[in-house]
């Protein structure tokens, strides 16, 4: 379905007053197949959302290709992309027009390919709008009347309308709280089985990524350093920086203590990244070599990680 | 452990067009000396309110009034300005969300250190300094020297929260209200700061209330919480008790929608509370989570008072667990999302 193979990308920024690059993407390589549920996890500033661009062909890879259904993605025109791939993003308040009503937002992407006619557009509106669990009197309301879970509700409904192959999440549940959260949770998860998406979600929350995903690949600072299927990587991290992640959970469980964080505080900057390995300057097991050389990937069952010292 | 901090029915209405609007309404808490009270709850639940009230920080024409409210056996009620500048900072500090915002873009790490301790204590600049320096190192801020002379945007978020919480401490405070003080960080930036806080507490005996809607981060953190829904408390108790038994319909609710990997079976539906929270200006007449609840009955519709279940416990709920075992509940709702 999607194939990112040895993406990078670079902004040119200024940095002190001098221009300078930030190596967002640095030689990116993943492979969603149909069906799956692929989550890119990791902290803010590591090249996530980027990520998440390229996918969307929002933006193009400074090097390297991303290929949508065996094309690349920068071949399709736009209408012809966005009929195979859609994005529901982090904020339902800003990502949602204010001056249009829920109809015409989640019909927005029938008009824009002048598909059927207004009726028609308004009735699929409207059985959308009951698959992700929208009141039907809602279908004239705005934005600023309704709640941010039903917003987020809306932003899945235009997504979905046009039947897109593969939906790009980021961060789809961040801004919404916990009991609003696991509804859209729960609906993700029936959209999938329901329309048979492929989904590729980007997300901070592990213990959300863990519910949904089928595959996660772990990210630090523009580079993929562990990626495997959910289960296995959740039970045996390979990579230190993953060990932290999982580390950091915290469960709402009696008795829980926060677990100590074997890791260095700060991420470097983007801009003038470590040589060798680029966790090295928080790793705990750092030694000499992860200085001299980006690790090699290494195949460990059905996934990989990027470690000198990899964990047992 | 005594009384410290004492709320009793507080409420803070505000005046608007749509008449008057109640965010807080009726809340009661109490927090001992050196505790970690955890206030949880969603967001308009009226969490941020309650602590500005005890702080003296709600902005007109927001209007406070409470039967007790209290902090060390003084009354908070209509304190002055001056009154306030002698509490804010040397006995209760505060740390927020947001540290970018709440540091002053312009003027250095140091020396918003310093002025804290200079309008607060009668310390020299030198000495002043020093301690800033000292706190710095406390915070666990490496090359701390460096950092006095740096401005807030040269630092990253995790730094900032620290230089927040070294400012909290910098007078010595007997209660700290933190915020939301990790929801805006990276994950394992969290955990540390958290376990900083805990640290603290260890070392000084301040009493900690936190504000969160992370149950995750009460679980790790808090000795006793309080779960609030639409200006109310609904429960509170002991952390370990409150979440191996909730007693409540909303914080059973609430911890059945939580993903927890090792506990939620992957791919299965989580638990949702159907509807939303009410409006702030629906009068209390009935039980508020009433619309919401899948144990309701015609007997919640009227007001239902916060009672002390066990010692240390207490339930605003008239259908406690042993009421209502047996019947679905939550389980009911399921497929029906």
């Amino acid at each position: 379905m999607l194939e990112v193979a040895g993406a990078t990308r670079d902004y040119g920024i200024r940095s002190g007053g001098k221009p300078a690059t930030l190596r967002a993407l640095r030689g990116i390589d993943l492979t969603v197949e149909p069906g799956e549920v692929v989550a890119i996890v990791g902290e803010s500033g590591c090249g996530k959302t980027t990520l998440s661009r390229l996918c969307l062909g929002i933006e193009r890879p400074s090097s390297g290709s991303v290929m949508l259904a065996g094309r690349p993605i920068a071949s399709y025109h736009r209408i012809e992309r966005a009929r195979l791939v859609q994005p529901v993003f982090q904020d339902p308040y800003s990502s949602l027009n204010p001056r249009q009503s829920l109809g015409g937002i989640i019909a927005a992407p029938l008009t824009v390919r002048g598909e059927g006619t207004r009726a028609t557009r308004r009735a699929q509106a409207e059985a959308m709008m009951a698959a992700v669990g929208l009141p039907p009197h809602l279908i004239n309301a705005y934005p600023s009347q309704i709640s941010g879970g039903q917003r987020q509700r809306a932003a899945i409904a235009r997504a979905l309308i046009g039947e897109p192959k593969l939906l790009v999440c980021d961060e789809p549940t961040s801004a919404l709280d916990v009991s609003v959260q696991s509804q859209i949770i729960n609906l993700l998860g029936r959209m999938r089985r329901q329309f048979d998406l492929t989904v590729l979600l980007i997300s901070h929350n592990l213990a959300v990524v863990h519910h949904l995903a089928d595959r996660v690949a772990v990210m630090y600072l523009g580079v993929i350093v562990e990626s495997g299927p959910t289960e296995a990587l959740y039970a045996r991290p390979r990579h230190p920086y993953t060990s932290a992640l999982l580390d950091a959970i915290l469960p709402p469980t009696p008795g829980a203590r926060p677990r100590p964080i074997a890791i260095g505080a700060e991420a470097p900057n983007p801009v003038e990244p470590p040589s060798g390995c680029p966790f090295r300057t928080r790793c705990p097991n750092a030694t000499a070599v992860c200085a001299e050389a980006m690790p090699a990937v290494t195949e460990a069952g059905a996934g990989y990680f990027r470690c000198h010292h990899p964990l047992d | 452990m005594s009384t410290f901090v004492d709320i009793a029915n507080l409420k803070v209405s505000i005046p608007s067009a749509d008449g008057l609007l109640q965010p807080v309404r009726g809340l009661d808490l109490q927090i001992a000396k050196g505790e970690t009270l955890a206030l949880v709850g969603e967001s308009g639940c009226g969490k941020s309110l309650t602590a500005l009230a005890l702080i003296g920080l709600v902005p007109p024409p927001c209007r406070v009034e409470a039967e007790r409210l209290s902090f060390d056996g003084q009354s908070l009620l209509g304190l002055g300005a001056a009154d306030w500048r002698r509490l804010r900072g040397p006995r209760i500090a505060m740390i927020f969300q947001d540290p970018m915002t709440s540091l002053d873009p312009c003027y250095t790490i140091g020396s918003q250190l310093v002025e804290v301790m200079r309008t607060h204590r009668d310390l020299t600049a030198a000495a002043a300094r020093a301690r800033a320096l000292e706190l710095l190192t406390r915070v666990g801020i490496p090359s701390p020297a460096t950092r006095l002379g740096q401005y807030p945007h040269q630092l990253s978020g995790g730094l900032r929260q620290r230089v927040m919480i070294a400012m909290a401490l910098s007078c010595e405070p007997d209660l700290i209200i933190a915020d939301e003080p990790t929801t805006a960080l990276d994950v394992t930036t969290q955990a540390q700061i958290l376990g900083l806080l805990a640290q603290l507490q260890d070392e000084t005996g301040v009493a900690i209330l936190l504000i969160t809607h992370d149950l995750g981060v009460v679980a790790s953190v808090a000795h006793r919480m309080a779960v609030m829904y639409a200006g109310q408390i609904v429960e509170t108790g002991p952390t370990a008790a409150v979440l191996a038994n909730p007693s409540h319909p909303y914080t059973e609710g609430l911890l059945r929608a939580i993903p927890t990997p090792g506990l939620t079976a992957r791919g299965t539906p989580l638990g949702t509370i159907p509807g939303i929270v009410p409006a702030p200006r629906t009068p209390a007449d009935a039980c508020l989570f009433l619309d919401r609840c899948p144990y309701a009955r015609p007997a919640c519709a009227a007001p239902v008072p916060l009672l002390s279940t066990e010692p240390g416990r207490a339930l605003r709920c008239i259908r406690p667990p042993d009421e209502r075992a047996g019947e679905p509940g939550y389980t009911a709702l399921i497929e029906a999302v």
